[in-house]
């Protein structure tokens, strides 16, 4: 296969998608102006990126877009290792399994939205229980993918290491960590979507800046037009985060993949 | 050496005399519980001695416990009854090298690093030199494909990686299980001749399974001939040639008429 054709098909499914959304701002563009519907209630394209342009320049936006992507990159992070910690613990060590496994199933069936109360009321409204409540959405995807991977590694890698004599920490770096890059990725697929939710809701229960919070004052003062810019903006985060797991993942697998 | 010229089958258990005995099995007896709670018996009452230095080969339908055997031998199946005694202890990690019936090779790490593997988990292996990798490459012609990824090799190269990463830190003992199975005819003499050579530089102790008689009567001081449930040793065989063993060798009558007999064995 040549490269051009390579290219071709990389290309095709970007501008196909591309195009709906094009279509979708159209549509969106052509009810705000011929539906007779108030612009306070539905703003057309046009006077959003007005909005959006003025609101940044005065300040207003950027505080809170650093706020909330913040949050969620250092809750992802925190996550992964965590995810990633007990996970190489789970597979080698079983009592601490059979221990923590059950405080987490609890944790993980609890609603999130129900729990960031008491989070927020426990560790204020500063960025410390945002980082939480995201931490505590992330690292489980990423557990549960880890183990999966590492509970299916073949068994002549486990003899391999025994044979070396290759044990405990020195193993879990050598051997079960490369191994299991992989699933790391899986499982922040899940886990980033997941973070960016998580943080909204710490922000509308309680906070004192980010998109979520941005989005829950104006909702207070009935400004529809900063409603649907939060919304756009953290639609785009998540849309960024997810595309760059995807190419982390690639990256991971070509690197750690058999 | 005392045994250039064994021209006949001479009896089993004096072979392990020309060796002082590194190794002694003892009624060696082992049960798989399946999942559904029937039992399978993959080796009864298993005796064996393995002189120091001597390569061993053991051939067997299918199923019928050589593998487990060698996990035994190698320490990574302690589950068993019976005794597998070592005059002197494998120190682990160091003593026994493996060749698993697949390459199990690690992805991420290159060639070079696969092989040095067991080296770099030892504490100081200065005694070993520095080109040491390189060398053994060389040996399987392989040294081009140093920074290669095993997904980027085909399957004989990636068993022929798995056998140096097991020479690599220079064991006392070599156990290979199949180890020649995936390789095509050429790349397997050119191997045998290899491990001869390694064994006459060494005088390591070598203990393989393989389904082929012609490798095992071309390698082997002894040849174990094994039986199906419950595995058993249905025989052990001297084989007839001198340590001098080259191509010619395969031409040899003895080797033919040995071979055709552990054939006979096996049917
Ligand atoms: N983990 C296991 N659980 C249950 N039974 C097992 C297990 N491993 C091996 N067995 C059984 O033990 C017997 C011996 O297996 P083993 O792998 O040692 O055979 P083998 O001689 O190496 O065969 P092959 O030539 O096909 O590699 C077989 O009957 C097999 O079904
Ligand atoms: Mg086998």
């Amino acid at each position: 296969m040549s490269s051009t054709t390579e290219r071709r098909d990389r290309a095709l499914p970007l501008l196909v998608g591309a195009a709906s959304l094009a279509g979708g701002v159209g549509l969106w563009w052509a009810l705000a102006a011929f539906s007779g519907l108030p612009s306070y209630v539905l703003p057309s394209p046009g006077q959003l990126v007005t909005r959006a342009v003025s609101l940044w320049q005065a300040g207003g936006l950027s505080i809170h877009l650093q706020q909330t992507l913040a949050e969620v990159l250092q809750g992802v992070a925190l996550g992964s290792v965590i995810g990633i910690a007990l996970a190489v613990l789970f597979v080698r060590v079983g009592w601490i399994e059979r221990l923590l496994m059950p405080i987490i199933v609890v944790i993980q069936v609890t609603p999130k939205i129900s729990i960031a109360p008491l989070i927020v009321l426990w560790l204020g409204l500063g960025i410390g229980s945002k980082i939480t409540l995201i931490t505590l959405v992330t690292f489980y995807p990423v557990l549960i993918n880890m183990v999966g991977k590492l509970r299916g590694m073949p068994s002549t890698m486990h003899d391999l290491a025994d044979v070396l004599n290759i044990r405990r920490g020195r193993r879990a770096l050598l051997i079960d960590l490369p191994y299991s890059l992989p699933a790391l990725a899986a499982g922040l697929r899940v886990g980033v979507l997941q973070a960016v939710t998580a943080a909204v809701i710490g922000e509308f229960i309680g906070a004192q800046a980010g998109l979520g919070y941005l989005e829950k004052q104006a909702q207070d003062n009935d400004d529809i037009q900063v409603v649907m810019i939060c919304l756009i903006l953290l639609s785009a985060i998540g849309w960024a985060l997810y595309t760059l797991v995807g190419l982390i993942e690639r990256k991971l697998t070509e690197r750690f993949g058999g | 050496m005392t045994h250039h010229t064994h021209e006949d089958t001479a009896p089993p258990e004096a072979a392990a005399t020309d060796h002082r005995r590194l190794l002694e099995i003892r009624g060696v007896s082992k049960e798989y519980v399946s999942v559904k709670g029937a039992s399978v018996r993959a080796l009864d009452d298993v005796n064996l001695d393995i002189g120091d230095g001597e390569i061993i080969a053991i051939i067997g339908p299918s199923g019928c416990g050589k593998s487990t055997l060698l996990r035994m031998v190698a320490g990574l199946d302690t589950d068993y009854e019976g005794t597998i005694e070592w005059t002197r202890a494998p120190r682990p990690g160091r003593d026994i090298g493996f060749v698993f019936q697949e390459p199990a090779l690690l992805p991420w790490r290159t060639v070079a690093r696969n092989v040095s593997l067991g080296i770099e988990v030892q504490k100081d292996r200065s005694d070993l030199p520095t080109d040491r990798v390189d060398q053994l490459l060389e040996l399987v012609g392989l040294r081009d494909f140093a920074k290669s990824y095993p997904k980027e090799l085909s399957g004989g190269m990636r068993q022929r990686v798995a056998i140096v990463r097991a020479l690599a830190y220079d064991p006392r003992i070599l156990l290979m299980d199949e180890p020649f199975g995936a390789l095509d005819a050429i790349t397997r003499d050119k191997l045998h001749d290899d491990i001869l050579r390694i064994w006459a530089a060494t005088r390591k102790t070598i203990v393989f399974v393989t389904h082929s008689v012609e490798e095992a009567a071309y390698l082997a001081d002894r040849v174990v001939v094994m039986s199906p449930r419950p595995g058993r040793l249905r025989s052990v065989h001297q084989v007839p040639l001198d340590r001098n063993r080259d191509a010619a060798t395969r031409q040899l009558p003895v080797f033919a008429e040995f071979a055709g007999m552990l054939r006979g064995e096996l049917a």
